[in-house]
């Protein structure tokens, strides 16, 4: 199963965002989308998950038989959670289940899908606005390991998360991603590396990938510097 | 000073206008013309800040003229219909009312409500927080703004109170205005004095009691005015030269005082806390201002973990455990209204019990149908609609609009419906106590087979009540006015708003209401709710969202 993108373009008013950016992302890998600040990675996620309409350009999923597939199956995890916060864990959980009923495969009871986020007992009755960032990021995750969609789109996940919750999440993805195809952006090269199948950059309003054995190699960090700073130059001379 | 002025009035001004550039880029068709390169436009912005400075004093004006038609005009031809018979005042009496009123509310509660030195809102913390204007100058400059364009203002309005037949003479006025404003001045250094000792405004700490007190001073003003007819002759007490010279002499003082005052850092801070704007918005004070926030404890443990609800499922789950939990939120002003309406008819049951079957009592129950039009204002005034929509929004909404589930068709159309069901189980319980007390009252009065005549009212009520919740939700879904920053932006909506506080305000002027009305306002309501479902499964999709 793929995710296309095919030369997607996206421009806010006069400034161009996404410039034909196109690539192919496989099911049973973490991709991170790296990219500088500003450079149009929550622009292209809210592209793909349909939350802006595209200027130009298309998205589609292709599954084991060749077949284009419903692209609406994404799931969004934002980079700051914001979740109801006057239900508890165990409460919005089970609402969510309620209203997924008919799309969840494998259905869980509410108890095993909050102990699968390693989430305490204890905190499963208590007020969402209690709840730290890292298990509001864990409710985050789980609703959309609950509904399973096809594509995961994580922004800037596993920032202020301390040592352990990160370990947890990285580890959970890793868990995931057999059956999703996974994207995650940053800007932290570190987090990409640890994690990350293959490397996407985001630049200039395009998408170029390094593979895996590439990330491995010990230049590759130069390599992602020069290809970041490179088109630095040519924005330079384009803005004139 | 005055150079700070300047800067303080440039920086206003680009800011208005950058707003109103941002406002018309969200104007359907016309927007997508409106480029982000009008930003740096230096020409088009000079204009525009003219027009939004025209527009800022336009609009003064028109608040001061909606707030002196609303709360001096209006209750004089009320009180000119109750208490004169019907017959309209003669020019003095219609003078010593009009200064009554504006003396009671403005020369003595308005001077000591909303001094300036209490503002804390956004532009008080972009100026002195983000722009660091110097706070003396700053607090200075806002109260010599503040007073002397309210004083212009009124100056060029007050001899139009009553214009067809009762002008004020402008001389008269011009004394009126300066009194204001020197009980205005005095009423700002009042509440420094008090800061300077206590490190407390005053007015913010005591708001809610502040606010009660003069939602009961209201009614003592205008019923005291309407048994006085104006009277003792308020023109002598308060155009006297003494009067004048006391309180000119006075005011001068509070501006000396407030000139030295030496305290306006440590205001500053005071009023202006916050380190961002986000903090700002997101302050739970304001919250519970604004009658929507939840204080810390009221949510009991014990209600936490509860599996009362259980039973249900999906968004009835959803809205069960919202309004169980906001329970304080929803229910507050729904007990107030039951509260007073049971009183109020307990206590004319007990009047008329006293009274007894008196030709005066008969007359009363005879002319029961003409409150009809007040009734149907009354239920415009009593619905919770728009304060229940709010506090879902920034209870609910504002988390679960983020997800692409929440902006599904059957979705919303399944929300509008529950908490349509919550919303008029709401306001139909004190309509319906409020027709079961006048019932009882019309039983008191010695004519019970009346009651029978008054259902085609009672039933009009209660329609109404639910046309009026159905119209408030509709708003909100399709216009969705509300902001993260806690602030209500949407032109529609206040359109919309405004013209359903007309309708409603006309029918005062209703005068029987018949069977007739009743099966009209019924059938409105029912086409208007297949209607709302219509245009709310179409529309709201796209229009219900996080802006």
């Amino acid at each position: 199963m793929k995710l296309v993108l095919e030369h997607i373009t996206k421009s806010f008013d006069e400034k161009k965002v996404l410039r034909g950016a196109s690539y192919t992302f496989e099911k049973g890998k973490i991709y991170g989308l790296l990219g500088r600040n500003g450079a149009g990675k929550t622009t292209l996620f809210n592209c793909i998950d349909e939350e802006f309409p595209m200027d130009l350009g298309k998205k589609y999923i292709v599954d084991e038989d060749g077949q284009n597939q419903e692209t609406n199956q994404v799931g969004f995890v934002y980079a700051n959670p914001v979740l109801p916060e006057f239900l508890t864990g165990y409460e919005y959980i089970k609402f969510f289940i309620d209203i997924n009923y008919d799309k969840i495969k494998d259905r869980k009871t509410v108890e095993e899908y909050l102990q699968l986020v390693r989430l305490e007992e204890e905190d499963w009755h208590r007020l969402m606005k209690d709840y730290s960032h890292g298990m509001k990021n864990k409710m985050q995750l789980l609703c959309v390991f609950i509904t399973k969609p096809l594509v995961l789109l994580l922004d800037e996940p596993l920032t202020s998360f301390d040592v352990v919750v990160s370990h947890e999440m990285k580890e959970l993805l890793k868990q995931m991603k057999k059956d999703h195809i996974i994207i995650f952006s940053t800007h932290i090269l570190q987090l990409a590396t640890d994690i990350c199948d293959e490397i996407v950059i985001l630049h200039q309003g395009t998408l170029s990938g390094l593979k895996e054995e590439e990330i491995r190699q010990s230049d590759f960090e130069d390599r992602i510097f020069r290809m970041l700073e490179d088109n630095q130059t040519i924005t330079e001379e384009g803005d004139k | 000073m005055l150079q700070t002025f300047m800067t303080m009035q440039f920086i206003l001004c680009t800011i208005a206008t950058n707003v109103l550039i941002y406002r018309l880029q969200h104007i359907p068709l016309i927007g997508k013309k409106i480029k982000n390169s009008w930003y740096k436009n230096r020409t088009l912005k000079s204009i525009l800040g003219v027009y939004a400075i025209i527009r800022k004093i336009v609009l003064q004006f028109v608040r001061k003229g909606i707030y002196l038609f609303t709360m001096l005009m209006v209750p004089i031809f009320l009180i000119e219909d109750i208490v004169n018979g019907g017959r309209e005042f003669t020019d003095q009496q219609w003078l010593a009312c009009m200064l009554y009123i504006f003396t009671l509310l403005n020369l003595f509660y308005g001077a000591f409500m909303r001094p300036s030195v209490a503002n804390a809102d956004e532009e008080d913390f972009i100026l002195l927080r983000q722009m660091h204007v110097d706070a003396k100058m700053y607090y200075l400059i806002n109260m010599l703004v503040k007073i002397i364009g309210e004083s212009i203002v009124f100056l060029v309005l007050l001899p139009f109170v009553g214009f067809i037949d009762h002008p004020m003479n402008f001389l008269f006025t011009a004394q009126m205005v300066i009194l204001l404003a020197m009980m205005r001045f005095i009423g700002e250094a009042v509440t420094l004095l008090v800061f300077s000792h206590t490190n407390n405004i005053w007015f913010n700490t005591y708001k809610k009691i502040y606010g009660l007190l003069v939602l009961s001073i209201l009614p003592v003003t205008y019923i005291s005015c309407g048994l006085l007819k104006g009277t003792p002759n308020i023109i002598d007490y308060i155009g006297s030269p003494i009067t004048f010279i006391i309180a000119v002499a006075v005011g001068i003082g509070s501006i000396f005082y407030t000139i030295k005052y030496k305290g306006y850092k440590k205001l500053a801070a005071y009023n202006v806390k916050y380190s961002s704007l986000e903090e700002l918005a997101v302050n739970q004070e304001e919250l519970e201002d604004m009658d929507i926030g939840i204080g810390e404890n009221e949510i009991k443990k014990e209600d936490i973990h509860t599996n009362k609800y259980d039973h249900l499922k999906g968004y009835e789950y959803l809205h069960a455990i919202f309004f169980d939990r906001h329970k304080r939120l929803v229910r507050k002003k729904w007990k107030y209204k039951m509260i007073v309406i049971g009183a109020v008819s307990l206590l004319a049951a007990a009047v008329l019990l006293y009274l007894g079957q008196t030709p005066e009592v008969e007359e009363l129950v005879d002319r029961s149908e003409h409150i009809m039009p007040i009734l149907l204002f009354l239920a415009y005034c009593m619905c919770s609609g728009e304060k229940i929509c709010k506090a879902l929004f920034y209870h609910c909404d504002v988390s679960l609009l983020k997800y692409g589930y929440y902006h599904e068709p059957k979705t919303i159309l399944s929300n509008f419906k529950i908490r349509l069901r919550y919303l008029v189980k709401l306001d139909l319980q004190p309509m319906l106590l409020l027709c079961a007390g006048i019932s009882l009252n019309i039983a008191i009065a010695g004519q019970p087979r009346k009651i029978i005549g008054l259902v085609p009212m009672f039933l009009t009520l209660l329609i109404a009540t639910a046309f009026l919740d159905i119209y408030q939700l509709f708003l909100y879904y399709v216009f969705q006015p509300y902001l993260e920053t806690y602030k209500t932006k949407s032109m529609g909506y206040t359109i919309c708003s405004s013209a359903m506080y007309l309708i409603c305000y006309s029918c005062l002027q209703l005068k029987v209401v018949s069977i007739w009305f009743t099966i009209a306002v019924a059938v409105i309501t029912g086409i208007w709710m297949m209607i709302s479902f219509a245009l709310i499964y179409k529309l709201a999709p796209r229009r219900f969202k996080l802006k």
